[in-house]
């Protein structure tokens, strides 16, 4: 489906194009969806039956409301062709499965599976299931593809349970029993992994796993390779069948597989006590706290976005302060970590798994389908507390080019922490490296910082090598 | 034929995943049944769980 808006106030979301029932765009910031008119009476008799209403209230379908009148008649002034349209909230952050922590990918694996069960209890059906089809609005997995629901012509098996597989279910038995974390499967691979990819990375006694044996090793032995095989296996999915009880069975089956897979890998104990950071005496640490406290009372900045966020010290302090947070590390355990704390304390944190000096770039067709991090995340408030001596020693970027970074992507303040030469965490990173670093000082530091950035407050903690600085965003920079 | 064969081995078909659900269905169609058939039997003579098949939301932990 290909039309063109009328105006550049109207933007199509260049992902959308897989489907040709329809695509995605923007208008006044708010988001349409734009679907043909087979889809549309999909679309209708799903919301008459109510199950529309029943999947956005219970099991995270992105709020949806198809349009019609005055308000369908505004939104198709944008194009020329008529056509139907359907509003959905936005969510603040996008977010996709490579910058997600296991946790996060488990969770958005359950909820894909009971959105699938809840559905095929109805005679309706999702007709694919890709992990890019779930967002997080904080620490809550959303579906936002409702153009993938469908009424199925089988509903004893799910079409889409081999992209199931690739998806989700293989990155979590990956990343369970090889350690490989979502990222290094997502951002190489937007399909996910497949079969035999799986097998080989399993090898031949995880694959033949009484957990493991269905999904990998028979799957992969059933494949069928010859043109003629590949028919008869189209002719029977083509053959109708209404009975859902089998695909029910299977679909538990998978919930109490993924679920049993969280389970045993915290028994594991790769939690680590990151709390215990001995670079700080506690009197350090409560006057770091109070500086960033009293910034918090005084600016009351609506998002925060803490770069480097360990396992979320200062992004809960934020929470505290009434600020909504986006939370980005590089370290995966941190990350989900703090992904299960917020989501257990129902707190509005985004977490982001990725690393800084190497962000998420734009990937996909003609590099346009899933957006860079940075033209992703901002915020009112960047922290950058006990990260920058990791950027500029272990990344080698040099001080202008991480305040020009801080500068791109806070809105109005910056908060930074600056650690000095003489400080133990400094020495440690420089232990075998290099020392290229001798000219680092507090004045080096404020001088690269200048270009960008008005000095509003500095302080010293006492008894470290440790300052904190608020600066704010110069409206033209290097002014 | 062979190279036929190989070709086709190279664009993926996935049909392992749609073969092993025909496979568990079969076999899943096999229990459900005996389950019912069981349960129909039960029944007669009065004896039979209630169904607890309310609309359950998902809070599991």
């Amino acid at each position: 489906m290909k039309m063109k808006p009328r105006s550049d106030d109207t933007l199509i979301e260049t992902g959308s194009f897989r489907d040709p029932s329809g695509f995605v765009f923007y208008h006044n910031d708010e988001v349409y969806r734009c679907v043909d008119n087979a889809s549309w009476a999909v679309l209708s008799e799903l919301q008459a039956s109510g199950l529309l209403k029943k999947c956005v209230d219970s099991y995270h379908l992105v709020p949806s409301r198809l349009l019609d009148g005055d308000e369908a008649k505004k939104i198709q002034q944008l194009f020329e062709t008529p056509s139907h349209f359907v509003w959905h909230e936005k969510l603040d952050v996008v977010t996709y499965p490579y910058e997600w922590s296991f946790s996060m990918l488990l969770d958005a694996a359950v909820m894909h599976l009971k959105l699938q069960k809840k559905l095929v209890e109805n005679q309706w059906s999702l007709k694919d299931a890709t992990a890019f089809n779930v967002m997080f609005r904080n620490s809550e997995p959303v579906f936002i593809d409702l153009a993938s629901i469908e009424k199925p012509v089988r509903l004893d098996i799910w079409n889409a349970y081999g992209q199931f597989c690739k998806m989700f279910l293989y990155p979590i038995m990956l990343f369970r029993d090889r350690g490989i974390q979502p990222k290094q499967i997502f951002q190489s691979g937007i399909e996910g992994m497949d079969v035999d990819q799986a097998y080989r990375q399993l090898g031949f006694f995880k694959s033949i796993a009484p957990s493991r044996i269905l999904d990998v090793y028979l799957q992969r032995r059933l494949n069928k390779h010859t043109f003629e095989q590949n028919k008869a296996v189209k002719q029977r999915l083509e053959t109708k069948n209404t009975k859902n009880a089998t695909q029910l069975v299977n679909l538990d089956r998978l919930i109490r597989k993924i679920s049993g897979f969280r389970k045993k890998t915290r028994a594991d104990g790769i939690w680590h006590d990151y709390q215990a950071d001995n670079s700080y005496s506690d009197a350090a640490r409560d006057q770091k706290h109070a500086y960033i406290e009293s910034f918090l009372a005084a600016e009351k900045p609506a998002t925060v976005l803490d770069l480097g966020c360990n396992t979320g010290e200062y992004s809960r302090l934020a929470v505290e302060a009434g600020a909504r947070v986006i939370s980005i590390d590089s370290d995966h355990d941190s990350v989900d970590h703090l992904y299960v704390l917020a989501k257990k304390n129902k707190w509005p944190i985004q977490t982001i798994l990725a690393d800084l000096s190497n962000p998420p770039p734009d990937i996909g067709f003609m590099n346009r389908e899933r957006k860079a991090l940075m033209k992703r995340v901002s915020g009112d408030c960047v922290f950058a507390l006990a990260l920058i001596h990791h950027l500029h020693i272990t990344g080698r970027i040099p001080l202008e080019g991480i305040a020009g970074m801080f500068a791109q992507l806070s809105n109005r303040f910056l908060i930074v922490e600056y650690i000095d030469r003489e400080d133990a965490m400094f020495q440690t990173l420089l232990s075998l490296r290099e020392d290229i670093y001798q000219d680092m000082s507090v004045e080096r530091f404020k001088a690269a910082f200048a270009g960008h950035f008005e000095l509003r407050k500095e302080e010293k903690l006492n008894h470290t090598d440790r300052y904190m600085f608020t600066y704010e965003k110069k409206a033209t920079p290097g002014a | 034929m062979h190279s036929v064969s190989v070709y086709l081995a190279y664009i993926d078909p996935g049909t392992g995943a749609i073969v092993l659900q025909f496979l568990i269905a079969g076999i899943a169609g096999i229990a459900i049944f005996f389950r019912g058939a069981v349960g129909k039997f039960l029944g007669f003579f009065g004896i039979g769980k209630s169904s607890p098949d309310a609309d359950e939301d998902e809070t599991e932990e």
